[in-house]
């Protein structure tokens, strides 16, 4: 902990010793970040990049309150979802019923690995993929979603479902066992 | 239903949320060159604001001086022996000295009065006045032009009012004839000037200048900090080093973060005056230059290095035996790479001859110049050296430097004449170097510098 205050009081007072030491500290996380969010891994070393600026930049203004590590995500997100909203116009889907789903989730959990995963989501069409990562993996709520994307909180909702019920129908393709995928 | 999109949800977020992957070196080095950029762009920005501000100190120290010639060459005045108008007999002269007694006495009467018209009157007309005179004691002497009295205008004209209006006596230094009125209100205001100045009191003399003689010397000192240039900072291919530049994926980025340290100038410069306000300075002076480089990369060759491994550095490669304090930064069949935790300091000395022109825009006892000129630099000594935890691994001296350089200096100086002949001098100072200073460093061909010294003027 006083090895990542002295970081940042390093990066505060501009040294670049601190900054690369922040940057070897953090990027690998980071990048996991940026990665979810975009389609190819261009974007998102453009992201990371343009992220890390904005920490460097405004590391002054984190007061030591609550997570650094979570304060560096949350720039990372918005940077990405930045750079979604330049490419990308949201657009919107009528409020659905909660789409029924298969029932089995029994998959071969141990065959999985972050790459399959990261795979999946990153094959989801954008506002889904927006959604999910934001819902799903980093904690934000309905209402937030909606806000930070300019949404309903319906078309968060709806778009979160059908996200879900895309990864699902790949999961168990790609990774149920056989007698399961029969039964179902 | 629910369950199993929870289940998705927290599979996901098992896998991903912690999800890391590897950085590609080349985002750090883009990142670094963009925070450097943008740094420089900080500097960039203070400099122009700096320079903003001077240029707006300029102007109006340009305009005061329009002003103040205009009013003090074209209408200058000299009070001479006939224009002495000797007050009443409430204000006594006796043994050319006045009566500050009665003087003080009347300042102390005086009250606060409502003829706004006249003091409206007295304002203009002192402001007409645009005399310059000077006042006389037995020991020195001062000048005082009608700046100073205009701001004096209300505390005489209470003296006026209360004489007028308590004692129709005294009406005699309220008159009608504008001419009389004018040398009173000099004379009184001399009077007041005495009383806070010259204590023994005084009498009006003929304008005549002390001369000083042209010549004056003086020394002066200065920390200097360079600041780099706004263009790319691509490494100098010219080097020493081989792989400088290159980024190949058998070798690392070898583009080193230079930086400017602080450093000295001082010396002695002497000074003809040409005119009042124009004078030539030249001198000599010893300026000192630092320039260096952190994060050294070493490489060591696997196969046929032995114990020494080449340092790159800016200024070329240099062998050194082995060093302790290093770690891998890349490897191949037969070269490993190391980053060392090593500075490279460039030290230059040069004895410089400046010649600069001064242009006085301010000529009050605190003045300004504005200065110009170009300077010289003879290359005395030049010493490099590879510094790792405070101890210099090698030290040498860097073939590539220029022996000449030459340097376009401006500035400002603001002097204070704080005793006799003696002033004191504050000048921040910008340079540029004409040349490039030498092939190692390329970033740094600014710097600033704010001189302090003194100078006398021989008389």
């Amino acid at each position: 902990m006083d090895q990542q205050k002295e970081i940042i009081k390093g990066c505060v007072e501009g040294k670049t010793e601190a900054q690369g030491m922040l940057f070897k500290k953090y990027s690998k996380m980071l990048f996991g970040v940026c990665i979810r969010y975009t389609k190819d891994r261009t974007a998102a070393e453009d992201i990371l990049h343009e992220g890390f600026i904005k920490i460097f930049t405004n590391i002054a203004s984190f007061k030591g309150k609550g997570s650094f590590e979570g304060w560096m995500r949350r720039i990372m997100v918005n940077t990405a979802l930045e750079q979604y909203r330049k490419k990308f116009q949201m657009y919107p889907v009528g409020e659905i019923a909660e789409l029924e789903t298969k029932t089995s989730t029994n998959l071969i959990v141990s065959e999985l690995s972050a790459k399959d995963l990261l795979g999946l989501v990153k094959g989801l069409p954008p506002a889904y993929k927006m959604v999910f990562n934001l819902y799903a993996i980093d904690g934000y709520s309905h209402k937030e979603i909606g806000a930070i994307l300019n949404i309903s909180i319906g078309t968060s909702k709806s778009n979160l479902s059908r996200a879900r019920k895309i990864l699902q129908n790949k999961v168990e393709q790609h990774f149920m066992m056989p007698e399961e995928r029969k039964r179902c | 239903m629910l369950e199993n999109q929870n289940k998705i949800d927290e599979l996901f977020n098992d896998f991903l949320h912690d999800y890391e992957k590897d950085v590609p070196a080349f985002v750090w080095n883009n990142l670094k060159d963009e925070l450097k950029a943008k740094r420089r762009m900080r500097v960039l920005f203070y400099i122009k604001a700096i320079a903003a501000s001077v240029a707006l100190f300029i102007t109006f120290g340009l305009g005061y001086f329009v002003s103040d010639l205009g009013l003090n060459q074209n209408n200058k005045v000299k009070i001479l022996e006939e224009n002495k108008v000797f007050p009443s007999d409430k204000l006594t002269v006796s043994d050319n000295r006045f009566d500050i007694e009665k003087a003080n006495s009347l300042a102390n009467q005086a009250k606060i009065n409502n003829k706004k018209k006249d003091l409206y009157k007295y304002t203009f007309e002192l402001k007409k006045t645009n005399s310059k005179f000077q006042v006389a004691s037995y020991d020195r002497i001062k000048i005082y032009d009608t700046n100073q009295l205009y701001r004096k205008y209300q505390f005489i004209n209470k003296i006026f009012t209360v004489k007028s209006d308590e004692n129709k006596k005294n009406k005699s230094l309220v008159t009608n004839n504008s001419r009389e009125r004018k040398s009173n209100q000099l004379l009184t205001d001399t009077l007041l000037l005495e009383k806070e100045n010259l204590h023994e009191g005084g009498f009006l003399l003929q304008n005549e200048e002390k001369k000083s003689s042209a010549w004056s010397f003086g020394t002066k000192f200065s920390p200097v900090v360079s600041v780099g240039n706004s263009a790319s900072n691509e490494i100098n291919e010219t080097s020493g080093s081989d792989v400088k530049g290159s980024i190949r994926s058998d070798k690392p980025d070898m583009n080193f973060e230079e930086k400017a340290l602080t450093s000295y100038t001082g010396g002695v410069n002497v000074n003809y005056h040409l005119s009042k306000r124009i004078s030539i300075e030249s001198g000599i002076f010893y300026a000192q230059k630092k320039q260096g480089a952190d994060n050294l990369i070493g490489s060591q060759d696997n196969e046929f290095g032995g114990d020494n491994m080449t340092v790159y550095t800016p200024g070329g490669t240099q062998s050194i035996q082995q060093i302790n304090n290093k770690s891998v930064l890349m490897s191949s069949l037969s070269m490993t790479y190391y980053a060392l935790d090593a500075n490279y300091v460039l030290n230059a000395e040069y004895v410089e001859l400046p010649l600069i022109i001064r242009y006085k825009l301010i000529d009050q006892k605190v003045s300004l110049d504005v200065l110009s000129g170009v300077s010289t630099n003879f290359l005395v000594k030049n010493n490099t050296s590879i510094i790792l935890n405070n101890q210099e691994l090698w030290s040498g001296q860097n073939e590539d430097i220029n022996s000449i350089l030459y340097g376009a200096t401006f500035g400002l100086g603001v002097n204070y004449n704080f005793y006799q002949n003696l002033t004191f001098n504050v000048e921040p100072t910008f340079k540029y170097s004409i040349l490039p200073e030498n092939s190692a460093f390329s970033q740094y061909p600014y710097s600033f510098a704010v001189f302090a010294g003194f100078s006398y003027r021989f008389k």
